[in-house]
């Protein structure tokens, strides 16, 4: 079982419970409300997150006070829950008001009766879905907790108190995440509270956005996908700003050909062909301004198994590969796992005759639910992620930077580090756009500078097109298949390396070091560019 | 030949359908990074071409419902009887390989980009059959 437990649900959804629980029009208020929601799972390799996927809506007498028993669900409604539950592989979430502004933990009645009624709801469950419970003061500020129990199997069992629903352990959620236009996390228990911030090294913008603001990306755990032009400045930039926790994803190693856009790039790494993760991770620790910062590397490909399950960890993600299959799979997963992912890259096409740029355009765009999904804003096409699922040597025609219809002659794609810190500027100025709230008018949409014309538009797109289907895999967690595979690019990069190994060995003179490279097999990422 | 259950669901399902559709003895006969080498049957070849008889593989992605399938696989490679060359077919493409086998004429990769099949569920199995012989006739033509 991973070790930390969280909660997350949309602004529609929370609204959605809202509006049930704290009616505009209670004539006569019942001291307690509550109602049922189907939760789901997101599993990552240390953080485990309950999703809230919708409301089942309460009709009336479904939900009913009584002095003596307290807030009761009928048994109709338990069992359109269970159905309702059953139909998708889901769990069940209790949540039930407090009517104070204390603290909302749980009563020793509320332990009892959570016990009593999931253990048997949990029965009739057909998936071993979650069974959790919450509660919701006036203030509108939750606590959360997750229920296990083991049901007997034998008569023998049944009649073991091990087996009761009195015995049923309970864990607390820590941390709430709320995803939308906007990001919120909000701290549930105070295990989880912020130790302190850096008054000094973080002065300019405490001054900016204040403690609370700083104490936001404090709390901030940020995965990076490609760990290229845009992704090396990334790390240290978002290091810097002030982030708590960085997780970083790429299998590609340093060469002389990346020095031009590898800022921070020592000659030596470039030399031994460092993992770009490694790099990154230095960057960021020696830039990392928030007290308790931690960086994390892996080795691996974003459209594998084993390496998108660290992403699931994390509160959101700057995506920098410029892969359209990773982009795929993070539009997939920003949806089903409720993780903003903000994507940049730039698209160059010159002519060295005239020194002219002939195309280009550099972007930035956000999916989560709020936002449309990537496939809908034009981030990727369906084409060129089947493409990408390709071996590098059969690729042929397929292009990253394809412009119109020109297709360059080589498979990399022009970059260079001028478009590469822009775009990683305006990935940090979303990041806390969605985080922070600072510049609510540039939240939605594609940004999208072009060099050419020298000026930048926001695109109009900011819902899906209305065949999407992305939305209604929302929430759906470990239940929603990903589109994932082998990456044929990381297995060429691990041909190479098994070839120089192999040379080193009869050469006895070791070239390749990196800290990261017992992680491989973990797998996973894209090479930025 | 990889067993069903080996298979993503909703490919099994679209098997299933090309079965019961086109061709009864349908499966996977090889599986190459994230593609599939459906075998489609046996069936007479065009006139146009000298072989008679082609054994026809459909190239569907695994992730059926997330990518579009790409190629064609034929044994032998075909060869039309007024010499003329046929653009989309690729003697020993390296896509072909997993259906090479020693002693047996060598498979022919056809470059099908599949353009409007595209519905991306595992009913695109069982439209992958005809496709994958409108692939063969356009090469006659």
């Amino acid at each position: 079982m991973s070790s930390e437990l969280h909660l997350a649900m949309t602004e529609t959804t929370l609204a959605a419970i809202e509006r049930v629980l704290f009616p505009s029009t209670a004539a006569a208020a019942p001291p307690e409300r509550g109602l049922i929601a189907l939760v789901t799972r997101s599993t990552g390799v240390r953080r485990t997150t309950l999703l809230v996927r919708n409301v089942i809506e309460p009709r009336p007498r479904d939900v009913e006070w009584s002095d003596v028993d307290g807030l009761l669900f009928s048994t109709a409604y338990k069992s359109r829950a269970i159905d309702a539950a059953n139909a998708i592989g889901a769990g069940v979430l209790f949540v039930h008001t407090h009517p104070t502004s204390r603290p909302p933990m749980p009563s020793p009645e509320d332990l009892e009766a959570d016990r009593r009624d999931l253990f048997h709801l949990g029965q009739a469950l057909v998936g071993g879905g979650v069974l959790a419970a919450a509660v919701v003061n006036e203030s509108r500020a939750w606590s959360a907790r997750e229920y296990f129990f083991e049901y007997p199997r034998t008569a023998a069992e049944a009649a073991s108190p091990r087996h009761s629903a009195a015995a049923g352990k309970m864990r607390f959620v820590s941390t709430m995440r709320v995803v939308g236009p906007s990001l919120r996390l909000r701290t549930l228990h105070p295990s989880q509270e912020l130790e302190s911030l850096d008054v000094h090294a973080q002065d300019s913008t405490i001054l900016l956005w204040g403690a609370e603001g700083q104490a936001r990306l404090g709390r901030l755990r940020v995965a990076i996908i490609g760990l290229g032009g845009v992704g090396g400045i990334l790390a240290e930039h978002v290091a810097r700003l002030g982030v708590g926790e960085l997780l970083l994803i790429d299998f590609d190693r340093l060469k002389l050909a990346n020095k031009n856009r590898s800022q921070g790039a020592t000659p030596a790494e470039l030399d031994r062909g460092v993992l770009k993760v490694d790099v990154g991770e230095r960057l960021a620790r020696d830039g990392a301004t928030a007290p308790g910062f931690a960086v994390t590397s892996v080795r691996g490909s974003i459209v594998e198994r084993g390496t998108v399950q660290n992403v699931l960890d994390c509160d959101v993600v700057l995506n920098a590969a410029d892969s359209p299959w990773a982009r795929q799979v993070l539009d997939h997963l920003a949806f089903a796992h409720l993780i903003p992912v903000i994507s940049g890259g730039s698209e160059l096409r010159g002519d060295p005759e005239t020194l002219l740029l002939v195309a280009a355009k550099s972007e930035v765009a956000v999916a989560a639910p709020g936002h449309p999904c990537f496939e809908c804003a034009g981030v990727y096409a369906i084409s060129d992620a089947s493409k990408a699922r390709e071996h590098p040597s059969v690729r042929g025609e397929r292009a990253y930077a394809k412009v119109g219809d020109q297709v360059p002659a080589s498979l990399r794609s022009p970059s260079m580090i001028s478009t590469n810190a822009l775009v990683a500027g305006l990935m940090q100025l979303r990041l806390q756009a969605l985080a922070l709230g600072t510049t609510p008018a540039a939240v939605l949409g594609t940004q999208r500078y072009h060099p050419l014309e020298g000026n930048a538009d926001l695109a109009l797109r900011t819902v899906c097109r209305s065949a999407c289907t992305r939305i209604e895999t929302s929430a759906l967690g470990d239940l929603h298949d990903l589109p994932l595979g082998v990456d044929r690019d990381f297995e060429v990069a691990r041909e190479e390396d098994e070839a120089t190994r192999a040379q080193n060995a009869e050469t006895d003179t070791p070239k390749s070091s990196g800290t990261t490279e017992e992680t491989w097999a973990m797998s996973g990422g894209s090479a930025g560019s | 030949m990889i067993a069903d259950d080996a298979l993503p669901p909703p490919f099994q399902e679209g098997l299933r359908g090309l079965r019961e559709m086109h061709c009864a003895d349908a499966n996977v006969a090889a599986v190459d990074g994230n593609f599939a080498l459906v075998y489609l049957g046996e069936g007479p070849a065009p006139d146009a071409y000298d072989e008679t008889i082609v054994r026809v593989y459909a190239r569907m992605p695994l992730d059926i419902r997330n990518a579009e399938p790409y190629g064609v696989v034929t044994i032998p490679l075909l060869r039309r009887k007024d010499g003329a060359a046929i653009g989309h077919q690729h003697a020993g493409h390296p896509n072909a390989r997993p259906l090479a086998a020693p002693g047996e004429a060598p498979p022919a990769f056809w470059s099908w980009n599949w353009a409007g099949l595209g519905r991306r569920g595992p009913s695109d199995l069982a439209l992958a059959y005809e496709w994958a012989w409108k692939c063969i006739r356009d090469g006659a033509r």
